[in-house]
């Protein structure tokens, strides 16, 4: 059969010498993203040539979490026993992004062929390549389908694949939460929402706020009553939770990140000194109140006196305070950018907010309520937040400046408490006396801890005893890995690159990440965890600065911001499912390891 | 029944046709330097046609292979399995070149020929050597 095959072959080689087209004549490609996120292909042949349907391939070549989802191709047709395409064939080609990217992504793609000439030549294989900006905002998640970097374009492979049960693939808790309010019914999303707003008030990233709305209410001072209380711990939480919703819709549909474009010096440096204002007036050196023309100006009821600074405050501790990112918080942000939904997606931050704010009214009602009668004791209660608030101070200077430096303006204010609480008086009572003494005492080692070179709040001695260590135990101590500090792409695919089969940890980090050091505190130094993550490469991508380069490498891997862990697989592969945001408790952490 | 004829026909021309004794190129081209003939060096690969149309039909043309083992030395390389010296370029398969016994490619056919415009070539040659 094979001969006849060739015979017939004889027909079309013709009998006249033929001028042969050069490749580039014979063979034109074209590749286009069009404005649906969809690859249009073709391969432009010239007349008596043909391609051969099996040697034609499209795929993505990097790997950026997009791949192909889904290649529309032409029928091919049987032409000597080898299916081919005798004429033009065009290609569109589905694209989807794998769980967790996000923003705008570039991707290689290329367009491999090799063909034939009728007149009895057959060409080399060629290849093309393409970038293209993938606006991975318009790509359904890959949810529900298995993944396929390539797919052979013969429409019978398309089809049998289709019918292959898909795939489940292992979501992420951002994902589901995601999904939450794709489920559409509002009561549920906004009660979830509530919930894990609840949850989320017992993370550090709402604790700075517990003395500051106690301050805020304890320093409105006489004529507080329960119901004013309750009304301006109600205000600061709906200002907080507003700022939040505001913050996170501009992120969801931007991609910018407000809270962390609020962490520059400047910013931190100002607010700081608005709780240093707001700790002297507690100290009684003046009163702080708007103009009484102002106040009557805003509102008629004299009543109204503190709302507006309240609000204030909550809309930029919101923002500048407790700037975190947890996988609540994460989901509903993605939502918004994959449907452009804000309506829903505000709403579902509004009530996680709310959720957030709900034990800070506890909070604030409870400081009015049993907020003692005036005199010596409440003279002592103003002065025990005003060093709160200068603590709140200092606690955010810690993003921005040497933690020498804050630790030895910890050590100062303790040691100035101490001494206003009477360490060093006679007639002072026993029981006041002894925490004033402990305070004095700490904060002397806290000082003596910066003279020494130390950084530790919780351990300012503790080069007392790493001295004895060294000296004694030496070989006792394991050494563990520690994390490989990186601010760009280049760099971490460098590292990727010199890493392969290896599996991979890059924590999202910044400075004026609250729950980032309470996982670095609580959670990486661990002992278990330690020895845990050894096995593993620990790179950690540090944003602080917020700069284009490291927001190109958060964007990369569609971070909303810090704390998040990422996981690559031997291959440098991401996976998603396996992706954290948000703080984790060592237990929970050591568990996942071992998933991985 | 026309069909049987025909592979039959094709088949006992296949039996009873001498064959193409394919030389090594380095080899080809010591004997080109002894002999003064000229090197038939085939460029092909698997999967294509026009290649295996030349070998499964022209080379097995009594005529063709008269010429061919009379004046020239040939020499078959697979480009994807075998070496390709420099000298030697394409733009496809199947490519001949005509190589002198310098190593030098004196003359190119591109692309699948009949047997007898591949003769025309041929003779070509060597009326021109």
């Amino acid at each position: 059969m094979k001969k006849l095959v060739l015979l017939l072959i004889t027909t079309t080689i013709l009998l006249a010498a033929p001028k042969f087209l050069m490749p580039d004549e014979a063979f034109k490609p074209h590749a286009s993203l069009n404005e649906k996120m969809q690859i249009e292909a073709s391969v432009e042949i010239a007349k008596d040539i043909y391609l051969y349907e099996n040697k034609l391939s499209l795929e993505i070549i990097n790997s950026s979490g997009v791949s192909i989802k889904n290649i529309k191709a032409p029928k091919a047709v049987d032409h000597h026993g080898d299916m081919v395409f005798l004429s033009t064939p065009s290609f569109v080609v589905d694209l989807k992004k794998e769980d967790g990217v996000s923003g705008m992504q570039e991707i290689n793609f290329k367009l491999s062929y090799q063909g034939c000439s009728e007149q009895g030549l057959c060409y080399e294989p060629y290849e093309k390549e393409y970038t293209f900006s993938v606006d991975t905002s318009l790509l359904s998640a890959s949810i529900e389908e298995k993944e396929l970097k390539t797919l052979p374009i013969s429409s019978s492979t398309q089809e049998s694949l289709e019918q292959k049960k898909p795939e489940v693939e292992e979501k992420s808790e951002m994902d589901s939460i995601a999904d939450t309010i794709s489920s559409g019914n509002i009561a549920i999303i906004l009660v979830t929402f509530l919930g894990f707003g609840l949850l989320l008030a017992m993370t550090p990233c709402v604790f700075p706020m517990i003395p500051i709305i106690s301050g805020l209410i304890i320093s409105q001072g006489e004529g507080l009553t329960t119901r004013k209380a309750f009304m301006l711990s109600v205000v600061y939480v709906l200002a907080m939770s507003v700022a939040y919703t505001i913050a996170g819709v501009l992120a969801g549909l931007f991609g910018a990140n407000l809270q962390a474009a609020l962490q520059t010096p400047w910013v931190i440096y100002s607010f700081s000194f608005v709780f240093v204002a707001l700790a002297f007036s507690m100290f009684g050196f003046y009163e702080l109140k708007l103009p009484d023309s102002f106040v009557s100006k805003v509102s008629k009821s004299g009543n109204s006196s503190g709302y507006i600074g309240v609000a204030i405050m909550g809309f930029l501790s919101a923002l500048i305070v407790g700037p975190c990112v947890a996988a609540p918080l994460a989901g509903a942000l993605v939502y918004i950018g994959q449907t452009g939904d804000a309506v829903l997606g505000g709403m579902a931050l509004f009530a996680m907010s709310i959720g957030m704010g709900i034990p800070l009214i506890v909070v604030g009602v409870s400081a009015g309520k049993f907020m003692p009668k005036p005199g010596g004791w409440m003279t002592m209660v103003t002065a025990i937040f005003g060093v709160m608030m200068l603590g709140v101070a200092i606690w955010m200077l810690e993003r921005i400046v040497d933690a020498s430096v804050t630790m030895a303006l910890y050590g100062m204010l303790g040691l100035g408490f101490a001494i206003y609480l009477g360490a060093l008086e006679k007639e002072t009572h026993i029981f006041k006396k002894s925490v004033a003494l402990i305070l004095f005492i700490y904060s002397v080692a806290l000082l003596v801890g910066v003279l020494a070179g130390s950084t530790s709040m919780s351990k300012p001695l503790g080069f007392l005893k790493s001295n004895a260590v060294v000296t004694t135990v030496a070989s006792a101590q394991v050494e563990h890995k520690e994390f490989i500090k990186i601010t760009s792409i280049e760099e971490l695919n460098t590292l990727l690159a010199k890493n392969k089969g290896k599996k991979v940890i890059l924590d999202f980090y910044a400075d004026w990440c609250t729950a980032c050091k309470e996982l670095e505190e609580v959670t990486f130094s661990n002992a278990e965890v330690k020895s845990k993550m050894d096995s593993f490469i620990l790179i950690q991508a540090d944003v602080t600065a917020n700069t284009e380069i490291e927001k190109a490498l958060s964007d990369k891997f569609g971070v909303f911001g810090p704390p998040t862990l990422i996981f690559f697989d031997e291959n440098s592969k991401v996976m998603g499912a396996k992706t954290i945001i948000g703080f984790i408790e060592p237990e929970p952490f050591l568990k996942h390891l071992d998933s991985l | 029944m026309k069909k049987l004829i025909l592979i039959f026909t094709l088949l006992t021309t296949l039996l009873c046709a001498g064959e193409i004794k394919w030389v090594d190129f380095d080899d080809a081209i010591e004997m080109a330097q002894k002999n003064n003939k000229t090197l038939l060096v085939m460029l092909s690969r698997e999967g294509c046609p026009a290649c295996e149309y030349m070998e499964d039909i022209v080379f097995t043309n009594d005529e063709v292979l008269k010429i061919v083992n009379k004046d020239f030395i040939p020499v078959h390389i697979d480009i994807y399995k075998g070496f390709v010296p420099d000298d030697l370029t394409y733009i496809g398969t199947p490519t001949f070149h005509f190589v002198d016994k310098n190593e030098k490619s004196i003359d190119t056919l591109v692309g699948g020929k009949n047997a007898k415009t591949f003769m025309e070539k041929l003779n070509a040659v060597i009326a021109n050597r």
